[in-house]
């Protein structure tokens, strides 16, 4: 079988994303989930298991071999990042160096060798049937792009549901890259619609097929609405803000456990397998 | 330290997004009379659409690093830039390669290595910082362009121009972005306090341990609120207990209010909600604590 990823993102954080996933991944049979939301995953939450297989997300980063260093500077003029500071020999500030293994090349002395650095986790599980992968920082470090690509590439094969950072920055990027389908999850406020519509560009200029959840929908604020109809955007489902909802998922629960639930997952599923074969 | 214009300095934090922070920031900035305040959730900014202000912003580029581009014309197809690139930012397609600028991170070691000189600099301009100046307050927000990988760098320079402004406020506020990564650090450097709203769900509680020992190794003493709190009382309770454990301030809590949510950003917070007198005691504990910390 192919692989067919599905990314939820949705620019504002606290709209639903892991809510819509992690209950996708539960609804459609021998689906994977992928929890992308590195700074703070909360798919294990839900996916509850005893056995998890954890994986180191290693970087490298430079270390200095002073006898060899004959101070002549080129990898501190190299960094474009600043992250080697200069007194009379090369020193790391760890935090600010991208790992580019730039500093290591351009040495003519052979006085950098590339050591490895863990900034993160990838954990992995099953979950009745579902591949479980959950990208996980290390609390302290900045970017957790590499963790994002590690996460992705444990899953090779089936449908996957890849549940997406807030925001529109690099992290949202390397979550949606290659992905064959966003589900943009939006709450019916101005601040989601807002920042609903910086990802809805992103995924425009990425020429990659869209469909909405509009969630916590309070039957009053049309704006959603609206721009879907004038975009002629497909609205996979709506749901409410509804207070047992809120019950279930707060306390770790998964909403797809109830059939009636279960099925208009099964429901936006088939819309947007609809929608693909269509548009292609 | 370029917060020398106030006396003390908050930045608004959750972890984990959706928990009331941009909300829980406008009101903040009104109770307080803060008249310095940024939005630092460059990502996804949001403030700027509840703080009315009857002025333009003076708005500046913010330009990062630059990006790459092979000259097609000019590559030998040697494929050493594909070879050494971390990010694995550069793309086989047949014999060519391109560079997808999403990925590149700017180090510029392929441009450095390339035997052909095919590799030229583009320059980037990686978002937008904002300033509304009016008399008695002093707005700052930023924005960064799509897939930009600098949003910690631009949260510095928003925070900078606000500070060379040189406006004196008692209590400066700051939105900050959810998350524990560069943008939340930076939104961290160089505050007193970090004011969390978290929220009584085991995502939220999760989020909001990574966030406190965040706050803690940057030097900020992380103060909580619980919001929409009646929305689950038995993990609000949870997260009081863990908070008493570890010994770290909680301010109180706020209830679940559908008029907050529905109107958070059409128009003015109407004031007879029981929500507000909750707010009013919060505030009250937090001018305590800062008082207090005053003396000593």
């Amino acid at each position: 079988m192919g692989k067919f990823s599905i990314a939820f993102l949705s620019g504002k954080g606290g709209t639903g994303k892991t809510f819509i996933s992690t209950n996708f991944a539960n609804a459609i049979d021998s689906s994977s989930y992928v929890d992308t939301d590195v700074e703070e995953p909360n798919g294990s939450v839900f996916f509850k298991s005893d056995k998890t297989e954890t994986e180191s997300v290693l970087v490298k980063i430079p270390k200095f071999n002073y006898d060899k260093c004959t101070g002549c500077r080129v990898c501190a003029d190299f960094c474009k990042f600043n992250a080697i500071i200069f007194i009379k020999k090369p020193f790391l500030v760890t935090e600010i160096c991208h790992s580019c293994g730039g500093c290591y090349q351009v040495c003519d002395f052979n006085a950098i060798t590339l050591i490895d650095k863990e900034i993160g986790t990838v954990d992995k599980s099953v979950y009745n049937g579902h591949k479980i992968v959950s990208g996980k920082m290390n609390v302290g470090e900045m970017s957790g792009t590499p963790i994002i690509k590690q996460a992705k590439e444990s899953i090779n094969d089936g449908i996957v549901a890849i549940d997406c950072p807030p925001g529109s920055s690099c992290l949202l990027l390397e979550a949606i890259h290659d992905v064959n389908y966003c589900v943009l999850v939006v709450e019916s406020t101005n601040f989601g619609f807002h920042n609903f519509k910086m990802v809805y560009e992103v995924c425009k200029q990425l020429n990659v097929q869209v469909g909405i959840v509009v969630n916590k929908y309070d039957g009053e604020n049309k704006l959603i609405f609206d721009f879907a109809k004038s975009e002629n955007i497909n609205i996979l489902d709506v749901f409410p803000f509804d207070k047992e909802i809120n019950r279930i998922t707060s306390s770790g629960g998964l909403i797809t456990d109830i059939p009636e639930y279960k099925s208009r997952f099964e429901n936006i599923f088939k819309k947007i397998q609809l929608q693909s074969k269509e548009e292609k | 330290m370029h917060e020398n214009n106030s006396k003390v300095t908050i930045v608004i934090l959750s972890g984990k997004g959706g928990t009331g922070k941009t909300t829980l920031s406008n009101i903040l900035i009104e109770k307080l009379k803060s008249k310095v305040f940024i939005d630092c959730d460059v990502d996804a900014p949001n403030l700027h659409l509840v703080q009315k202000t009857s002025v333009a912003p003076i708005s500046h580029e913010y330009i990062g690093l630059p990006k790459y581009r092979i000259e097609q014309d000019k590559c030998t197809h040697c494929g050493l830039c594909y070879s050494l690139c971390a990010y694995k930012a550069i793309d086989k397609r047949g014999d060519r390669y391109y560079i997808d600028r999403y990925r590149c991170e700017g180090c510029s070691l392929c441009q450095v290595k390339c035997p052909a000189n095919a590799i030229t600099e583009i320059a980037q301009v990686d978002g937008n910082t904002f300033i509304y100046k009016e008399k008695d307050k002093l707005f700052g927000t930023a924005q960064t362009n799509i897939g930009s990988g600098n949003s910690g760098k631009l949260v510095s320079a928003i925070r900078k121009q606000i500070s060379k402004e040189h406006r004196k406020t008692d209590i400066q506020i700051i939105d900050g972005p959810p998350g524990i990564g560069c943008p939340v650090i930076a939104s961290i450097t160089n505050t007193n306090y970090s004011l969390i709203v978290t929220e009584p769900s085991l995502s939220g509680f999760s989020d909001l341990k990574r966030i406190v020992k965040t706050t803690k190794t940057l030097k900020s003493k992380p103060l909580v609120i619980i919001n929409k709190s009646d929305l689950n009382p038995i993990i609000s309770s949870q997260i009081e207990t863990y908070l008493k454990e570890n010994d770290i301030l909680f301010l109180g809590a706020l209830p679940y209010d559908e008029n907050i949510v529905k109107k958070n950003n059409l128009e003015p917070f109407s004031k007879e909600s029981s929500f507000f007198a909750d707010v009013d005691e919060i505030i009250k504990q937090l001018l305590n604590i800062i008082e207090k910390e005053k003396e000593i």
